[in-house]
């Protein structure tokens, strides 16, 4: 980002006190020579590019050439020590997004002249009408539909297909009956999602009591016996460096919403992915799949981030304490960010969608996810109501003559 | 297949029962027996609807432990205590998930 200066500045130059470091973010340009525009087969030079599930790699379907895009994290600088990290770092395909860009962009086709329009919330690619090349967008718009680094699909379309199906055939009991009988897993869709990868380095004082059990024993109290506990109690603290790699967050807003009122969690718990192993942004990863945009900025993520980092640093802190097998309460939590480095991803996701219409009208969306590079599947399967309450209240009825049972003979 | 969905259902009452019951005792074995329909149906929704379900960041995400400074020093014993778990402890406690307790049982909206 630049910083105009007047022209006519005549500040004298003289010594004076010392001007603090700018302090705003590094950008480490990821976009650097990328190109709009024709995006050619290095073999045969026609446009016809995708990607090739079975070998991650690039395919012309002209000439059948392949080859492998440009390795992302490590290559465009984004993945050095965390240990090292200080103030924030971020790909410029993380930049802030302007809210006048347009969504809908217009390129002259490089091949005959024509004006061809994407629109880059559905996707960063278009063919041009006259003469059916295709057109590829790279170059970063501050608009949040390219972003740093893509990781390709690895999961092919008949897998994910297969691990939906069995997912749902273990949940067909309670299944409702409409879903059951309009379930087609083969309208599954390959999405590429939005996500921020951050890598944190901070500094990490714990401090707070813990207590150790030395002594489980039961007294009487009236008729009945009751079991309490002897415990030493200690003061603990425990001060680290925490580096975190690749803590991954939403960076869309729709998919950030996790409420009771969608199942976006679902989406959200086929996560990790194996971020380190992404390339640099190319349209043509992209082709045959859908996209969503990025609309979320680091300033909005950050605070998730944050507090994301704060249990970690928890968890890891408790890899010390199993000593203190009653637990431990801190008392006072400082986790100082030093170093953050922000890059934008899109990552793989083959998404069952299934909308759901309820007897009073209200509608729910359900997913059923797949991970496209580990296969984790996690879904929502709506639930026949009457057919689990009707069973529930069958459970009720033994339940409680077992129960009635239980007690009498327990005396 | 309706029999495995039923047989796991079961096995997941007679966990939570098992772990839930303090030594075995009989009356609150059977007190818990009284709670079997409510707890097969919570069972079942989860198992279909998945509402529980996050990413496990504080676990899954890669993170390293450097410099690592610790100091343990005693205070006090605490004599005959009747919970099993230490007043406050917050050393498990997850406060990054998108997701609240009460979304998650469906009582949100």
């Amino acid at each position: 980002m630049s910083h105009p200066y007047p022209e006519d500045s005549t500040t004298p130059e003289q010594p004076g006190p010392l001007q603090p470091e700018p302090t705003g973010p590094r950008v480490v340009h990821t976009d650097g020579d990328a190109k709009d525009g024709l995006v050619k087969c290095l073999r045969c030079g026609a446009t016809e590019i995708s990607l090739n599930v079975a070998t991650g790699q690039l395919r012309c379907h002209f000439c059948r050439f392949e080859w492998q895009g440009e390795a992302g994290l490590a290559n465009l600088g984004l993945d050095g020590d965390i240990g090292e990290l200080s103030g924030i770092v971020m790909g410029s395909g993380s930049a802030d997004i302007v809210p006048s860009t347009d969504e809908v962009l217009t390129f002259k086709c490089t091949a005959c002249g024509a004006e061809v329009v994407i629109d880059t919330a559905h996707g960063t690619q278009a063919r041009c009408h006259w003469c059916r090349n295709k057109l590829s967008m790279n170059q970063q718009v501050p608009n949040g539909a390219v972003p740093d680094v893509v990781l390709p699909f690895k999961l092919p379309k008949d897998a994910a297909v297969a691990k939906i199906r069995e997912f749902v055939t273990k949940r067909k009991f309670f299944a409702h009956p409409r879903f059951t009988a309009e379930f087609n897993p083969e309208n599954v869709m390959g999405v590429y999602l939005p996500y921020m990868v951050v890598d944190v380095n901070a500094h990490v004082t714990l401090t707070g009591q813990g207590e150790h059990q030395t002594r489980s024993y039961t007294v009487k109290q009236g008729d009945n016996d009751r079991r309490v506990y002897d415990a030493d109690v200690y003061h603990v603290v425990r001060d680290f460096e925490l580096h975190v790699d690749d803590l991954t967050v939403e960076s869309s807003s729709e998919r950030l919403n996790q409420t009771a009122a969608n199942s976006n969690n679902i989406i959200n718990s086929i996560m990790p992915f194996d971020v380190e192993n992404s390339v640099r942004y190319d349209s043509n990863y992209l082709a045959g799949f859908h996209s969503e945009r990025r609309d979320s900025n680091i300033d909005q993520l950050t605070p998730i981030a944050h507090v994301q980092a704060g249990d970690i640093a928890r968890h890891k802190a408790n890899e010390t304490l199993q000593f203190y097998d009653r637990g431990v309460r801190w008392d006072h939590e400082q986790v100082r960010v030093n170093g953050q480095r922000w890059v934008s991803a899109y990552l793989p996701v083959w998404l069952y969608s299934y909308h759901q219409t309820k007897s009073n009208g209200r509608t729910f969306l359900h997913y059923v996810a797949v991970n496209a590079r580990t296969g984790e599947t996690m879904g929502s399967v709506p639930i026949n109501q009457a057919k689990l309450l009707g069973v529930s209240a069958v459970v009720q009825v033994v339940g409680t003559i077992a129960g009635i049972v239980v007690m009498v003979l327990g005396g | 297949m309706d029999m495995s969905v039923l047989a796991d259902a079961a096995t997941g009452i007679s966990f939570t029962i098992g772990t839930g019951s303090d030594g075995g005792d009989g009356s609150n074995f059977g007190l818990l027996l009284l709670l079997a329909g409510p707890v097969f149906y919570g069972l079942m929704y989860l198992r279909y609807r998945n509402s529980d379900k996050r990413h496990r960041h504080e676990s899954e995400t890669r993170a390293e432990m450097h410099d690592l400074k610790v100091r343990d020093d005693r205070i006090k014993s605490i004599k005959g205590v009747s919970n099993s778990r230490m007043r406050g402890a917050n050393n498990t406690e997850v406060r990054g998930a998108r997701r609240g307790i009460t979304e998650t049982l469906g009582l949100g909206d």
